[in-house]
C-alpha cells in the first residue's frame, strides 16, 4: 500500500499539467507563412504525420512523467510490503501496549497482556539496524517506558517482557498525544505507531474533558504515521464486577446502629448468574457473605449495615470470588468514624425556657435525647451561642452553621460567612420576628451577589394563628432533603400548618433553586449553590412562633435530613481510583514528622508541604487497588488514617469496539486493524515493511530527462 | 572618385534601386568592371552596302570618304550581324513571389533577365522574352536592337506573379515558337512535376536549342530553418498545412535535396546547364554562366 509522508505535496502533482498546457498554448500560438515550396513540406507531412503524432504524445507524456515523479518525490511516498523488491529505509516504532487490568483477562488460552507482548515482540522481529523504537505503557496514564527512540532493541525487548500488569483503566488519548509529540520529534521518514490493546469499548470511549480531543489525536497521531491497531482482546467475555461501593450517609458516627452500606454488583457478560457471594468485610473480617442473582447485563444492588465502635478510622471492603478477570472483584472503602460532628445553632432569641428559644426545637431534632421516644443516636454536637459571639467563632470546626432568627448581621461577620461558604461550609437560615429584613438584604443579598439565596421581603399571614397555609405536596421532588416526604408520604407537607411566613424573592439565578414552596405558591424553601459551599433559607421559624412544624415528628426527619445534606462529606477524598493522587490537609507538625504509607504495594515514605499555617500531604503510588495506611509519628503518639484505591469501574466493561464502529466515530482516523491469531502472527514482518521511494523516484526523474533530451534531439524538437 | 559598380550585384544592393534597366545597366557594369579582359573584344560589323542620303537620315552615317570622291552623299549601310540570338524564359507563377527576406524569387530572376538581355544587347546579340505560368504571359520575339532592352525590362517591371507554373505545354509551345536554334535562357523555381520537366527541356533540345536554367529559389527554401509552429499557406493553389517545422525538417530536405538532384539528372541527361541560385546569392553567377555559355557557343 502507497502512503506519503507529506501528502499535501501531491497538490504539486498539478503542475505536471504544465507540459499539456504549454502544448495547448503553443497550439493556439503560430506563425502564419505563404509557403511556396509546398510539394516538399506536403509529401514530408504526409509521410510523417503519424510518426509526429507519435513522438508527440511520447514526449508529452515523458514530460508529464517526470513533473509527477517529482512532485511524488516530494510527497516523500513509501510503499509498505514491498520490502524485499526494493530495499527498506529506516523505520520508527512507537509501541504502545495497554496494560489497563482489563488486559489480564484470563480465559481458556493466554490472557489479552501476554498476547500484546507477544505482539510487540513480534514487531521487534521485523526491525533490523538503523530503525528505532519508543515504548509506551498505557493504563489510566501514559507512561513512557523508552521515550527517546532507542536503537538498542535487546533492552526493548526487555523492558517489554518487564512489562507489568496495572490495575490502571485506559486512557487512551494521553498515550496517544504523547505519541503524536514523539512523532513530532522524530526526522524518520517511516513511522509506524502499534498499540497492543484488548479493543476494550470504554479505552475509546469520550470521557469528561478529553471528549472530542481523543479524534482531534487519533487523527493527528493517524497522520504523522501509518497506524497499526492490534486488537489482542476476546470475543464475548464474561465478567463479574463491584462497580460501587458506598457508605449511604456523609457522616458516621460511633455508636451509631447500622450504618448503612451499599455495594453494586454488574454482571458484564451475557449469561444470568446466580448465587453470587458477595463477601462484606470490615478492618479486614468477614461480616458475612449474602449471595446474589445478577442477570446478563444488569446490576444488582446489595446493602449492608454495621456500627462502628470505635471513632478512628476503619476499611471496609466486599469482595466476589474471583472470575477470569481478578482486578475488579473487591472494592475498598475507608470511612472516618466520628465521635461527634460539631454543629453551630446562632440563636437570635434565647430563652431560659427552651422551647421558647430560637434553636431550642433545632437542639432536639440534631441531638434527642435518648430518654425521648424517638430513639436515634445521632453523631451532631450542636453548640449554642448568641449572635454577638458569631464573630469569636471559628466556623471552619463546625460541619455546617445555622443562623435561627438572628435579628441582624453586620459586615464583617457576613464576610467571615462568605468566606466559610466559599470553602466548602453549609449555612442553614431560619427566620422570625426578629429578624431585620433591610439588615439582611444588604448584608447578605446583595441583590443576588451575596450568600443570601432570597431577597426578604416582608412577612405575610396572620400574627393570632387564625389561619395559616401549609407547604405545596410534591409527590415527585427528587431533591435528597425531601427524601423522607416522596410519594404519597408528600401529602403529610399539606398538613402542616404555617400562621406566618416570610415572602421571599429568589432572583432568577442559575445558582438559586427553589426546594419547596407554599401551597400559595410563594417559595418556602430556597437554596443556594456559593463557592464549594452552599446556604439553605427556610421562609420560617426553627420554633414554633410562625408555624406547628417544630412540634411535628415531620420535623425531626427534616432537620436529620437537612443536616445529613448539609453536613461535609467526610468520605470523599479518601476513596480514590487507580492512578488518582492522594492529597490531604494536614497540621503544621506533618512538616517534620515522618510519614509512611502502608499501601498493598509494599511501604513508602511521604513528604508534606507547607500550605499556608498548616501542610498538605500528597501521595501518588496509588498503582494498586486496596487500602492504604498512613501513618505519622506525632510525639509519642502515632497519627493513623486510612485511604482506599479502587480500580476504574469502567474498565470491568469488556465488551469490544470494532473497526467498523472505530471508523464510524472517528472518521479521521487512519489504521490497519489486526486481530486473531493468523494476522498477529508470523506474516507481520513482510506485510509490515515498507519503503521509502522518494531518492527511486527522483533517479527515475531523472533517467526520463534525459530520456527526453535524447528523444527531443532525436525527434527534431 | 569612381563608383564600385561592383556592389550592384549585391542582391541587397540591388533591392534598393527601382528602376529595371538601371539595375540591369548597373549590374552589368558592375560585373564587367570585375573582368579582366572586356568581353566586347573581337566584335565587329561587316559593311553592307551604300545608299544615296535622304533627308533625315543620322549624318554620322555619311560616308565622308564617297562624298570626297563622288561629291554626293552616301549613307553607309551594314550587315548588323547577331551572332546569337538567345530567349529568356522567365517564370511569374505564384511560388515565384515568395520572398523569406528580401527580394522575391521573381524580382532576382527579373533581375537576371534584364541583366542578360543588357549584356546580350550590349554585344548585339538579339534577345527575345517569354513570361510563363500555366500560360505565356508575354512573348516577345527575338531582336538585337538596343532599344529592345526597355521592352524587356518594362514587361518584367510590368510582371506580377500568379498562376501555377506548368511547364509541358508551355515549353513545347515555346520550342514551337522559336524558330533559329540558339540560347534558350530558363529562369524559374521549377516547382513543377520533374517528369513534365524532363519532356519540356527535351522538346528544347531536339530543337537543338542550347539550354541554360537557372534554378532561382530562396535560401529558406533550401535549408528550411523554421522553428516554430507554422501554419503553411500553399502558394499555386496548394492546400495549406499546420505544422511543427522541425518535426519536419529533415524530410523536408530529403524531399527537396531529391528534387534538385533529379533535376540536376535531368539537365546532364540532356547537356543543359544547370545553375542554382538562391536570392542572397550574387547575380555575378548568373552573368558569367551565360558568358561561359555563350563562349562555348560561338566559339
Amino acid at each position: 500500500m502507497l502512503q506519503f509522508v507529506n501528502p499535501l505535496m501531491l497538490i504539486g502533482a498539478a503542475v505536471a499539467s504544465a507540459p499539456i498546457i504549454i502544448h495547448l498554448l503553443n497550439r493556439r500560438r503560430f506563425k502564419v507563412l505563404d509557403w511556396a515550396a509546398m510539394e516538399f513540406l506536403l509529401a514530408s507531412s504526409r509521410k510523417n504525420f503519424r510518426r509526429i503524432r507519435l513522438q508527440e504524445i511520447i514526449l508529452l507524456i515523458i514530460r508529464t512523467l517526470v513533473l509527477l515523479l517529482v512532485a511524488a518525490a516530494l510527497a516523500r511516498p513509501f510503499l509498505a510490503g514491498a520490502a524485499g523488491l526494493l530495499g527498506r529505509s529506516q523505520r520508527y516504532v512507537i509501541l504502545i501496549i495497554d496494560n489497563s487490568f482489563s488486559m489480564g483477562y484470563t480465559a481458556d488460552n493466554e490472557p489479552p497482556h501476554a498476547r500484546s507482548i507477544r505482539f510487540a515482540e513480534r514487531i521487534l522481529d521485523t526491525l533490523g539496524k538503523g530503525d528505532v523504537v519508543s515504548l509506551i505503557a498505557v493504563s489510566d496514564r501514559a507512561r513512557p517506558i523508552i521515550r527517546e527512540a532507542s536503537h538498542d532493541l535487546e533492552i526493548v525487548r526487555s523492558e517489554i517482557k518487564k512489562l507489568p500488569l496495572t490495575q490502571g483503566s485506559t486512557n487512551l488519548a494521553d498515550a496517544l498525544r504523547l505519541a503524536h509529540e514523539l512523532l513530532k520529534g522524530s526526522k524518520v521518514a517511516q513511522k509506524e505507531v502499534y498499540l497492543a490493546t484488548d479493543g476494550q469499548r470504554a479505552g475509546w470511549q469520550i470521557r469528561g474533558d478529553e471528549g472530542g480531543e481523543l479524534g482531534g489525536v487519533l487523527r493527528d497521531v493517524s497522520g504523522a504515521a501509518d497506524f497499526i491497531l492490534a486488537d489482542v482482546g476476546f470475543d464475548s467475555p464474561e465478567n463479574m464486577a463491584i462497580t460501587e461501593f458506598r457508605s449511604v450517609d456523609r457522616i458516621i458516627g460511633k455508636e451509631k446502629p447500622d450504618t448503612a452500606f451499599t455495594a453494586k454488583v454488574h454482571n458484564f457478560g451475557e449469561t444470568d448468574q446466580r448465587n453470587v457471594e458477595v463477601s462484606f468485610f470490615v478492618d479486614g473480617f468477614c461480616q458475612g457473605s449474602p449471595a446474589v442473582h445478577v442477570p446478563a447485563g444488569g446490576t444488582t444492588d446489595i446493602s449492608f449495615s454495621y456500627t462502628f465502635h470505635d471513632a478512628v478510622p476503619h476499611s471496609l471492603s466486599v469482595k466476589l470470588k474471583p472470575d477470569r478477570l481478578p482486578a475488579d472483584d473487591s472494592r475498598y472503602l475507608a470511612v472516618e468514624v466520628l465521635e461527634a460532628a460539631k454543629v453551630l445553632l446562632v440563636d437570635g432569641k434565647p430563652s431560659p425556657d427552651l422551647y421558647e428559644s430560637a434553636t431550642g426545637y433545632l437542639q432536639t431534632a440534631l441531638r434527642p435525647r435518648s430518654d425521648e421516644a424517638f430513639q436515634r443516636p445521632t453523631v451532631y454536637e450542636p453548640v449554642i451561642i448568641q449572635p454577638a459571639g458569631l464573630g469569636r467563632e471559628r466556623l471552619a470546626r463546625y460541619e455546617f452553621v445555622v443562623l435561627a432568627d438572628v435579628p441582624r448581621l453586620d459586615a464583617a461577620v457576613a464576610a467571615d460567612l462568605e468566606a466559610y461558604i466559599a470553602d466548602g461550609g453549609r449555612v442553614v437560615i431560619f427566620l422570625g420576628d426578629e429578624v431585620d429584613a433591610d439588615n439582611y438584604n444588604r448584608t447578605l443579598f446583595q441583590e443576588g451577589a451575596g450568600l443570601l439565596p432570597a431577597r426578604l421581603a416582608g412577612v405575610r399571614g396572620d400574627p393570632k394563628k387564625d389561619s395559616y397555609i401549609s407547604l405545596a405536596a410534591s409527590p415527585d421532588s427528587t431533591h435528597p432533603l425531601l427524601k423522607e416526604f416522596r410519594g404519597q408520604r408528600s401529602a403529610y407537607l399539606n398538613t402542616l400548618q404555617f400562621y406566618q411566613y416570610a415572602l421571599l424573592e429568589p432572583p432568577e439565578r442559575d445558582d438559586t433553586v427553589v426546594i419547596c414552596a407554599f401551597d400559595t405558591g410563594a417559595p418556602a424553601l430556597v437554596e443556594k449553590t456559593f463557592g464549594k459551599g452552599k446556604v439553605l433559607l427556610f421562609a420560617w421559624t426553627a420554633n414554633d412562633a410562625w408555624t406547628d412544624l417544630p412540634r411535628r415528628t415531620g420535623f425531626l426527619f427534616l432537620m436529620q435530613e437537612t443536616a445529613a445534606y448539609v453536613a461535609r462529606d467526610r468520605q470523599k477524598g479518601r476513596n480514590l481510583l487507580v492512578g488518582d493522587v492522594m492529597a490531604r490537609s494536614c497540621g503544621p507538625e506533618a512538616l517534620v514528622s515522618k510519614i509512611t504509607v502502608i499501601s498493598p504495594g509494599g511501604n513508602f515514605t511521604a513528604t508534606a508541604a507547607p500550605e499556608g499555617r498548616r501542610s498538605r500531604l500528597k501521595f501518588e503510588d496509588t498503582d494498586l487497588a486496596g487500602v492504604y495506611e498512613l501513618k505519622m509519628a506525632r510525639g509519642a503518639a502515632t497519627d493513623r488514617d486510612l485511604f482506599a484505591v479502587n480500580v476504574d469501574p469502567a474498565e470491568s466493561d469488556l465488551r469490544r469496539i470494532g473497526p467498523q464502529e472505530l471508523k464510524r466515530t472517528f472518521p479521521d482516523f487512519r489504521f490497519r486493524y489486526l486481530t486473531g491469531s493468523a494476522e498477529l502472527g508470523g506474516t507481520l514482518a513482510d506485510t509490515l515493511a515498507k519503503s521509502d521511494l522518494w531518492k527511486r523516484l527522483l533517479l527515475a526523474a531523472l533517467a526520463l530527462m534525459c530520456v527526453e533530451s535524447i528523444l527531443a534531439q532525436r525527434f527534431g524538437r | 572618385m569612381e563608383e564600385d559598380y561592383r556592389k550592384y550585384l549585391d542582391p541587397k544592393v540591388l533591392a534598393k534601386i527601382s528602376r529595371l534597366d538601371l539595375k540591369a545597366r548597373l549590374i552589368v557594369e558592375g560585373f564587367i568592371s570585375g573582368l579582366h579582359k572586356s568581353p566586347f573584344h573581337g566584335f565587329s560589323v561587316e559593311f553592307a552596302q551604300h545608299r544615296e542620303y535622304v533627308p533625315g537620315d543620322d549624318t554620322r552615317h555619311i560616308d565622308w570618304k564617297v562624298y570626297g570622291k563622288s561629291d554626293r552623299y552616301y549613307i553607309k549601310q551594314y550587315e548588323q550581324e547577331t551572332n546569337l540570338k538567345s530567349h529568356i524564359l522567365l517564370d511569374v507563377s505564384e511560388s515565384m513571389g515568395y520572398a523569406s527576406d528580401g527580394m522575391t524569387k521573381l524580382e532576382y530572376g527579373g533581375c537576371i533577365a534584364a541583366s542578360l538581355a543588357y549584356l546580350m544587347l550590349q554585344q548585339q546579340d538579339a534577345v527575345g522574352l517569354a513570361l510563363f505560368d500555366s500560360y505565356v504571359r508575354e512573348f516577345i520575339r527575338e531582336s538585337g536592337h538596343p532599344s529592345h532592352l526597355k521592352l524587356i525590362t518594362h514587361k518584367i517591371e510590368q510582371a506580377r506573379p500568379r498562376g501555377k507554373t506548368k511547364v509541358r505545354g508551355i515549353f513545347d509551345d515555346l520550342a514551337e515558337r522559336i524558330k533559329r536554334r540558339g540560347l534558350v535562357i530558363i529562369i524559374s523555381d521549377l516547382f513543377v512535376d520533374v517528369e513534365n520537366l524532363l519532356v519540356a527541356l527535351r522538346h528544347f533540345r531536339y530543337k537543338r536549342h542550347e539550354v541554360i536554367v537557372f534554378h532561382v529559389l530562396d535560401e529558406y527554401e533550401r535549408t528550411f530553418p523554421f522553428t516554430e509552429l507554422t501554419l503553411f499557406k500553399g502558394l499555386e493553389q496548394y492546400p495549406q498545412i499546420f505544422a511543427e517545422p522541425r518535426a519536419l525538417r529533415k524530410d523536408y530536405l530529403r524531399e527537396f535535396e531529391e528534387f534538385v538532384r533529379k533535376i540536376k539528372q535531368v539537365c546532364r541527361e540532356h547537356s543543359i546547364d544547370y545553375v542554382q541560385l538562391a536570392t542572397s546569392d550574387s547575380l555575378e553567377v548568373a552573368l558569367s554562366s551565360y558568358l561561359a555559355a555563350r563562349m562555348a557557343r560561338t566559339k
